[in-house]
């Protein structure tokens, strides 16, 4: 089951980004508080406050059935949205592995504006679906929306990425860092290497310069 | 752009008939202003700004294709 680690300056701050990172409520997690944060004397001294969040079991084997009424509701959002921005695409819904992907397909200059700068509009849609089937459902939303198969595609480009960084960290024992990701794109490097196995990965940095550190266990 | 914006919102909030947007022209460019009832406003702008952040990206794709990109502005009133 995974685990990450996150500090922060206070024991608040760092439990918050962990749920951020996790895209869960405090309700979902099972929180353990590493070190208690101290002040120090001059800057003297002082260490952050280090917690480690797990998902709790069963969280993620979400009801096939509420996601596909998520789905629904997400699909004839999406629908009007796009007739809305004048925009001709096709909407279809899709489970795999698990996971509900709402998926638009169409001419590839709608597309790319569904896209946008390194996925920022498919990121708007996904935001705003997700906000829309909250209120409408009051049940928490995991659905990914996705344009042309870009995050299925980015996804396992991530995911050879990090296996690559993965078998060489193994090898060497050195550390590296990925480059800066969002949270989600975090969470699949997260998963790869710990698919991998015999690795830890931290999350460094603050948003957007956030990153991926992949070591050997301390 | 106007419509596009009042879907958006009307699916976010539980008062749609609340729902108000008024096309102005700002100092550098269109703005829409948005207004929803008081209780919804939350409902608008999300964890740590997110919907917000959203519906202005969304709008701004939409407007990608004519090069206008009216900013999105949520008014209190």
């Amino acid at each position: 089951m995974q685990e990450i680690e996150r500090s922060a300056a206070s024991v608040e701050e760092a439990v918050e980004a962990a749920l951020a990172e996790l895209d869960a409520t405090e309700q979902q997690v099972i929180i353990r508080i590493v070190q208690e944060p101290r002040r120090g004397v001059l800057g003297l001294g002082s260490q952050p406050a280090v917690v480690k969040v797990r998902l709790k079991e069963g969280h993620s084997d979400v009801d096939e059935e509420v996601l596909e009424e998520q789905a629904d509701v997400a699909a004839d959002f999406l629908e009007g949205l796009l007739e809305r921005m004048g925009l001709s695409a096709e909407v279809e819904t899709n489970l795999v592995d698990g996971n509900m992907y709402v998926d638009i397909w169409g001419d590839e200059d709608d597309t790319g504006i569904l896209i946008g700068r390194h996925g920022a509009t498919v990121d708007a849609l996904q935001d705003l679906v997700r906000a829309v089937v909250q209120r409408r459902t009051d049940e928490r939303c995991r659905i990914l929306v996705d344009v042309e198969d870009y995050r299925k595609r980015r996804r396992s480009q991530l995911e050879a990425r990090a296996r690559d960084v993965a078998r060489r960290v193994a090898r060497t024992g050195k550390q590296e860092a990925m480059p800066p990701m969002n949270p989600y794109e975090r969470k699949i490097v997260h998963d790869a290497v710990a698919a991998v196995g015999g690795l830890e990965t931290v999350s460094e940095g603050e948003e957007p310069e956030r990153r991926v550190v992949v070591r050997r266990p301390r | 752009m106007k419509e596009l914006l009042e879907y958006v919102a009307r699916h976010l909030v539980d008062e749609p008939d609340a729902v108000e947007v008024t096309e102005v022209e700002g100092d550098r460019g269109p703005v829409l202003q948005l207004r929803v009832d008081p209780d919804d406003m939350g409902q608008v702008i999300g964890r740590g700004g997110r919907t917000a952040r959203a519906i202005r990206t969304v709008v701004k794709a939409a407007g990608t294709r004519d090069s206008v990109s009216p900013y999105v502005e949520i008014v209190e009133d």
